[in-house]
């Protein structure tokens, strides 16, 4: 049997960020995959020759020179056609029942556009935006910064979000536009790190881009990379057991019978799927600890299509808030209930390949009744159909009463939490993995070192929420098998070298 | 809550979570020698500690820890800040 040097589970972005360091170091590596698509939530889908992203709508930090750029460079990922340019001057609308503010892939335009409505705060709102500059610059897997200060990453993973705001500002309808993005990492403002929030937010003041042929191509062009490397991947290769010799997987087995070995393990899977294969052999204090953790906010997902897209500027993310307090932003209901927060993909007028999507935070115990069924029993399931169609009606009832004009919508799909269960084997469907506070990230993380001496974690549903957040995770994993430090800085040279050019 | 009931909560965290028992519950106990904890372990006491005690414990002052002693003396210096 064909011993690597390290086996990947799941191919989500963390993944498959991680085959190609670690491939690029000349490690081999194969990747296992339970379905028949690889990129877990980068996955995309084409329906009467239109393409839908289920999970990747819009990336930060993709300019030269940005850190996503800057690894894909180091890397060797062709870029060309992958992405497109977002509308600049204001790529997120975020609408608000009293007001309406566009945030910009530019500090001071952002700045002006909110200074506009609250005037008496413009102090207030640069001092903010200019901490998350300071911040985002500290985070080293962010700016690949070998030497960073561990006493001030401390301070920034273990102040929440909601804390600084109140710094600045006591108004709850500013703090609510400046914490909107909690709706990319799906964590409150009072327990979210503000390192995270600050990275999410810088990320997209710089660059913002949709993913011209759907997340499924970007993948694609990765896993092209990473066999070219000598990279293995195995579809339908679903892990059920690991063995474990003196706290050290020797074998990974799956459904089909095979059995894959290799000297270290990268679990980018949920923390919680992977650690129920080892749970014997870990102590209670861990698995107490991981049974308590809570899982971020689940969604749901209906794909169609403006035929008339008059009613929106093109190349913009439209956002429709319903509260204006920061502990309402994300809240999730019951099904009934008016969503809190309704997000509104831009329509790609470059091309009319790809679809639009609007997303509703959501839960599992909406759908509890059906989550045992397969696939094709749920699609013949009149009260299932019935419920979706039910919620899907109330989303575009409430964009109605908030103006948006959808005479022209035609729904072709709806997902629910036990889809993106299904998908992404996330626990409850939830969006982000395990819910990223204060007391489940930095030195509390989960990973990626873990109990089992050689199995590493990484991936969005334990280390860093969202696309990015993935691929520096994947980073970070690394680091522990090839040297952060060097890593760190060969990244830093490439970054250098392309801001300057 | 005084320095007696810290190391009751303390201690119960402990046989409750890392199986150790009383007899080894010693301010004098170091971490790695004789609890046989290491650093991952270190990682999940501060976070059952910060839930059963309901405080947020420095982590730069808990990386200075090396015995349970010690542990007693940091989660009682920040109860007594939160008060």
């Amino acid at each position: 049997m064909k011993k690597y040097d390290v086996v990947i589970i799941g191919s989500g972005i963390s993944s498959i960020i991680s085959g190609l360091i670690l491939t690029k170091h000349r490690k081999s590596v194969c990747i296992l995959e339970q379905h028949y698509t690889p990129g877990g939530y980068t996955h995309s889908f084409t329906k009467n020759g239109v393409m839908y992203d289920t999970g990747a709508h819009y990336i930060g930090a993709l300019d030269k020179g940005r850190p996503f750029h800057t690894l894909l460079t180091y890397l060797d990922i062709p870029m060309d056609g992958l992405f497109f340019p977002l509308d600049r001057h204001g790529y997120d609308i975020l609408e608000f029942p009293s007001f309406s503010v566009e945030y910009a892939c530019d500090y001071e335009q952002t700045i002006s556009n909110l200074s506009t409505i609250f005037r008496k705060e413009s102090d207030a709102i640069r001092r903010y935006f200019d901490y998350v500059k300071k911040v985002a610059l500290q985070f080293p897997t962010y700016e690949y910064d070998s030497s960073y200060d561990e006493a001030s990453m401390q301070k920034i993973m273990n102040t929440s979000l909601q804390d600084v705001l109140d710094t600045f500002t006591r108004r709850p309808r500013l703090q609510s536009a400046l914490a909107a993005y909690c709706t990319l990492h799906g964590v409150f403002p009072k327990d979210v790190p503000f390192g995270i929030h600050a990275v999410v937010t810088d990320s997209l003041m710089h660059s913002v881009h949709g993913l011209r042929n759907g997340g499924q191509a970007f993948v694609d062009a990765l896993l092209v990379r990473f066999k070219n490397q000598g990279g293995e991947l195995f579809m339908q290769e679903k892990v059920v057991d690991l063995d474990i010799e003196n706290s050290l997987i020797k074998k990974v087995t799956t459904a089909s019978g095979k059995h894959f070995i290799a000297e270290w393990i990268i679990s980018g899977i949920h923390p919680k799927a992977i650690f129920s294969f080892v749970r014997k052999h870990l102590k209670k204090a861990f698995t107490n600890r991981l049974d308590n953790i809570q899982e971020s906010a689940s969604f749901l997902t209906i794909y169609g299509e403006f035929k008339d897209v008059k009613h929106f500027a093109p190349l913009k993310n439209y956002y429709y808030f319903q509260q204006e307090s920061p502990d309402k932003l994300i809240e999730v209901g019951t099904a009934s209930d008016t969503p809190s927060c309704i997000f509104l993909s831009h329509p790609n007028t470059l091309d009319r390949k790809t679809g639009q999507t609007i997303i509703i935070p959501a839960k599992m115990e909406w759908f509890k009744r059906w989550e045992n069924l397969c696939s094709n029993e749920r699609k013949n399931d009149g009260a299932y159909n019935s419920i979706k169609q039910t919620i899907a009606q109330k989303i575009l009832k409430t964009l109605a009463s908030r103006g948006v004009s959808i005479d022209s919508w035609k729904t072709l799909d709806i997902s629910t939490p036990i889809t993106n269960r299904d998908f992404n084997g996330s626990i409850d469907g939830s969006a982000y993995g395990i819910y990223h506070s204060i007391d489940n990230t930095g030195v509390r993380a989960l990973g990626p070192r873990t109990h089992i001496r050689n199995l590493l974690i990484t991936g969005q549903s334990t280390l860093f929420p969202g696309m990015l957040g993935a691929a520096i995770s994947g980073l970070r994993s690394c680091g522990h098998l090839i040297g952060i430090r060097s890593l760190l800085e060969e990244l830093k040279k490439i970054q250098h070298t392309n801001r300057k050019g | 809550m005084n320095r007696d009931e810290i190391v009751n909560k303390v201690n119960d965290m402990l046989m409750q979570n890392f199986e150790l028992t009383e007899d080894k519950l010693l301010p004098s106990s170091r971490f790695v020698e004789d609890l046989g904890l290491d650093s991952l372990d270190a990682v999940d006491m501060l976070v059952h500690l910060e839930n059963q005690l309901n405080v947020k414990v420095d982590v730069e002052k808990f990386r200075e820890v090396r015995t349970l002693g010690n542990v007693y003396d940091l989660v009682y210096e920040m109860s007594k800040e939160l008060t």
